[in-house]
């Protein structure tokens, strides 16, 4: 029945749920991976993320479901025999090898010759730098060398599928962003499947093929950042990823009832919406559209290539909008009306 | 213009002095007890050492020491006490790492509840457990009826033989086995046999490769230990070893105490000490000393040593992990699970077993020492409590071990806050010193300064049990101290000082009372290392100053009476109420 499965589908998980006595870590979920993608699992703390990528390699038993791995079904596999590498957030390097000695490990329990050894270990040093380091010991490199080294014993026995858990969480911003960079080219070099777990909605935008969005050990939403971001499915998504402005309330008569007032819906909005969610960058101010609602201006945050200014409009609600830099000068208190083009308003069900 | 350029250098050179002089400052504090273990330790032992090599006349000699090796006794007592410690050592290790591993690998919760099993032998000390064991072995025993109820035909003769001994040495100190292998199986990062996995090395390789050598600080750490301990302890071959098993330990009692031969000890301690000090700077040369203390480096060793232990582990590796894959054959599966606990938790309940056995025993109504015991009755208890032999010995105990708890906590405290305020040279120098009493075998410490005090007229008085006391309970208490200043957060202090608190109000108010728990601990560990102390007592005791193990000691000797195991009730109540609290108060790090 595996074989029937798409070719190209790297990893295939069907209804896989974790339960620890009697907290639900992760709730029955369906995630497909396809070959050579790099799909981040996006979410807050405690969501399952690490949870679902333990399951993936093994290294905690699942309590139902089954995982399919390149038409196989591992789920009961050793951790050991599956072909997955696991880069783990503390980076685990082992303390009492040298960087080589940790690279050549996976090598070694493969039984690959020693001279094979020698030279895929240069390679993968090479790879990401560390020509120089490799008799050193782990702990006397700065953070961003072992994340490197990590990286390197990770990719040199040339696993398919790769694991990494908040790979870049321990690190400052700046090299993270370097590290983002290395791992994309590595991902282009080796076309590995990559599944990346990060908290940061920035990092994911900027490096994934798709993004698997998860919430309260569910997955809410799995799409490519830009659907992610343009259309999302639920108040969830639409809030967790980029700034947002959500309105809730209920429709009545083709219009929504809010807390700010009555908001016009589009023909085409789902019966059941309950939420009407704006961009920024999509709110018109002092516009000449039929419909408008009312607002005074509380702030107005100057941030280089734009201004950022929040209205407080009728009903505790406020507002964020984005205007481009060099616009006219928005004092507190003034007052605004606010309106968007229908075709930018999301209309979420959930 | 010259003169301000010339003015600010000299004031910024002032900065780093001032600096030093405040790391002087605290590390200043440890100077009590380097005082005190220069009076009490360093110079009793060289006195002794001194004494060692002098003639009858005074003058240089060597001619004790050609007495010592030209007698063949006195070779078999040296070889009898090696190998009994040497092979103890080796059965502590053997069978406390699979403890302390499983111990390692429990949530807190479950950790914390099985240590205490672990903790109560390790408190209760060594004589009670001896005692217990001369009962439960003896030829009419609960041991031979077991194993005769197994199909043996005659009772086997368990006491007095050498496998006794060396089993029962290494029951009295698996305890400490096992609490110095743990941290360093705690200290190993839990992600990195997981790791290890991933990287597609099977179970058996995980262990070998990744957990094991990365536990061996502290297995190593125990393994010397126990060793130094074990060649010093003499209460086991006393109590359940037969004439060929006598050892150095008996030898020093039998010079000292009865025949008042100084010299001939102090050759006997010297060597000792030697031996000792071999043991230590070999472990040095090969782990490193600061490996007792879980120190990490940043620096591998290198060189052929670490690669034959690579070579060697990996070896074994491969073995372990045929013999696991040939099994799991077998049994469809890795289910070995149970394995480790099952070990684990037999050698716990062996390590309790007798001291759990003195409970009933105390209450029997025979007149001679039984397990199990037949019927109820307190005469026992009243014969205790009734007798002013055993009731001044009790008190006798109870007041030295407030007085040594009340010493050994000051100059500990004063000591452990010093080093852990100062990152100096001078800090692991002192932390060095306070480990001394440690590494320096007990026995020889109880006969140097038996040997001092007879000079200087503390013989036999209860201040000599004291000062002596409070020499070896130093270092347990000073770490204790030391981790407790150390996981202290001192910016809290900067901040109270910020807020206007005077240097004793901030300690007042902020530095004692977060650490108290660490040193009331230290203060109950100190008495109880006091009340259940023999050694000491017995060499500076003078036979004149009994303390309560003391006199359990001497009643032991003579006879085996119920009234023992009275005694040993009150013990083992006293030092585990007070051990309990010990373990509350202190603050877990
Ligand atoms: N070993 C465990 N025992 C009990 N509960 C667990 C265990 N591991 C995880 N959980 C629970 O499962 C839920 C999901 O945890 P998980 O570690 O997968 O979250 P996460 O998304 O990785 O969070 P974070 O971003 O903080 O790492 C949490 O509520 C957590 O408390
Ligand atoms: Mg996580």
């Amino acid at each position: 029945m595996s074989n029937m499965s798409n070719p190209t589908t790297k990893l295939s998980i069907r209804g896989l749920s974790k339960t620890y006595n009697k907290t639900v870590a992760l709730q029955p979920v369906d995630l497909e991976v396809k070959t050579g993608e790099l799909l981040t699992l996006l979410g807050p703390s405690g969501s399952g993320k690490t949870t679902l990528l333990q399951l993936i390699s093994g290294l905690v038993d699942v309590t139902t479901g089954n995982l399919v791995i390149d038409g196989v079904d591992q789920t009961d596999a050793p951790v050991h025999q599956r072909d997955i590498g696991v880069v783990f957030q503390s980076y685990a390097l082992f303390p009492h090898l040298t960087v080589r000695e940790n690279i050549a490990f996976p090598l070694q329990m493969r039984k690959v010759p020693a001279d094979e050894i020698k030279t895929r270990v240069d390679d993968a040093l090479a790879m990401v730098g560390l020509a120089h380091a490799g008799d050193r010991s782990p702990r006397a490199l700065s953070g961003g060398q072992q994340q490197r080294v990590a990286l390197a014993r990770c990719l040199v026995y040339r696993p398919s599928v790769i694991l990494m858990d908040e790979p870049l969480g321990a690190l400052d911003r700046k090299l993270r962003e370097v590290m983002q960079d290395e791992i994309k080219r590595i991902h282009r070099e080796t076309g590995a499947t990559i599944i990346f777990v990060t908290h940061d909605q920035e990092e994911a935008l900027a490096l994934s093929d798709r993004i698997c969005l998860m919430n309260n050990g569910q997955i809410e939403q799995v799409g490519t950042p830009r659907e992610m971001y343009e259309a999302p499915q639920s108040v969830f998504v639409a809030d967790f990823i980029g700034v947002s402005n959500i309105f809730s309330g209920t429709v009545e008569n083709g219009q929504l009832r809010t807390d700010a007032g009555l908001l016009p819906l589009s023909a085409d909005a789902p019966a059941e919406t309950c939420a009407v969610m704006i961009r920024p960058e999509d709110v018109i101010l002092n516009g000449t559209a039929s419909w408008a609602l009312k607002g005074t201006v509380v702030e107005s945050t100057y941030a280089g290539s734009e201004t950022r200014v929040t209205i407080a409009l009728d009903g505790d609600k406020s507002l964020i909008v984005r205007r481009p830099a060099k616009s006219e000068d928005m004092a507190r208190g003034l007052a605004v009306t606010v309106s968007w083009d229908q075709a930018h308003a999301r209309y979420l069900t959930k | 213009m010259s003169n301000t350029t010339s003015t600010l250098p000299a004031g910024q050179a002032t900065a780093p002095r001032d600096k030093r002089r405040f790391s002087i400052d605290s590390i200043a504090l440890a100077a009590p007890g380097g005082l005190f273990l220069i009076v009490l330790l360093a110079i009793p032992t060289l006195s002794l050492i001194g004494l060692s090599f002098q003639g009858m006349d005074g003058a240089f000699s060597l001619s004790i020491y050609e007495q010592m090796f030209g007698a063949k006794i006195y070779i078999d007592v040296l070889v009898n006490t090696f190998s009994i410690a040497f092979q103890a050592t080796v059965l502590c290790l053997v069978f406390g790492y699979p403890v302390a591993y499983w111990l390692s690998r429990l949530e807190n919760r479950p950790r914390r509840f099985a240590m205490w099993f672990v903790l109560l032998p390790f408190w209760t000390g060594a004589l009670l457990k001896n005692f217990s064991w001369i009962v439960l072995l003896a030829r009419n025993g609960i041991a031979n009826s077991v194993l005769q109820s197994m199909g043996m035909e005659a009772p086997a003769d368990l006491l007095y033989q050498r496998t006794t001994v060396i089993f029962a040495v290494a029951h009295t100190m698996m305890p400490l086995a096992i609490m110095t292998m743990l941290p360093s199986m705690l200290a190993v990062d839990r992600t990195l046999v997981p790791a290890s996995r991933t990287l597609g090395s099977k179970p058996m390789q995980s262990f070998w490769r990744v957990f094991f050598p990365l536990s061996m600080p502290g297995a190593t750490a125990a393994g010397l230990l126990v060793f130094v301990s074990a060649i010093g302890f003499f209460i086991t071959p006393q109590l359940l070893g037969g004439p060929r098993d006598t050892v150095i330990g008996q030898l020093l009692i039998q010079q000292v105490t009865q025949m008042l031969n100084w010299r001939l000890a102090g050759a006997i301690a010297t060597m000792l000490l030697a031996v000792t000090l071999i043991f230590v700077l070999l472990y040095d040369r090969v782990f490193g000393i600061s490996s007792v203390t879980g120190g990490a480096s940043a620096k591998l060793s290198s060189g052929p040593v670490r690669d034959f232990g690579h070579r060697v582990l990996n070896l074994i590796a491969m073995i372990a992990t045929a013999i696991s894959e040939a099994f799991a054959k077998v049994l469809g599966g890795y289910r070995f699970g149970w394995l480790l606990p099952t070990v684990a938790i037999i050698t716990v309940l062996v390590l309790l077993i007798p001291v759990v056995a003195f409970i009933p025993m105390a209450f029997g109504e025979s007149s001679f020492l039984e397990f199990p015991p037949r019927g109820l009755s307190f005469r026992w208890m009243e014969t205790y409590l009734t007798s002013p032999v055993w009731t001044d010995a009790t008190l006798r105990s109870f007041y030295i071990a407030l007085a040594c708890a009340v010493l050994t906590a000051f100059i500990a405290g004063l000591g452990g806050y010093g080093v852990a305020r100062s990152n100096g040279k001078l800090g692991s120098i002192a932390f060095m010193g306070f480990m001394l009493p440690m590494i320096v075998p007990n026995i020889v410490i109880a006969v140097s300064l038996a040997y001092f005090f007879a000079n200087i007229g503390l013989l036999a008085t209860d201040i000599g049990i004291i000062l002596g006391h409070t020499v070896v309970s130093l270092p347990v208490v000073f770490i204790i101290v030391l981790t407790t200043f150390k996981a202290h957060d001192w910016r809290l202090d900067q901040a109270a000082a910020t807020l206007g608190a005077n240097r004793f109000q901030v300690l007042r108010h902020i530095t004692l009372p977060m650490c108290q728990g660490g040193l009331i601990a230290g203060f109950l560990f100190g008495f109880l290392h006091s009340f259940d102390e023999l050694t000491i007592a017995m060499f500076v005791g003078g036979g004149l100053r009994q303390t309560l193990p003391k006199q359990m000691w001497d009643d032991v000797i003579l006879s085996v009476s119920p009234t023992l195991a009275a005694a040993s009730l009150v013990v083992l109540l006293v030092v585990t109420v007070l051990f309990v609290l010990a373990e509350v108060a202190r603050p877990r790090a």
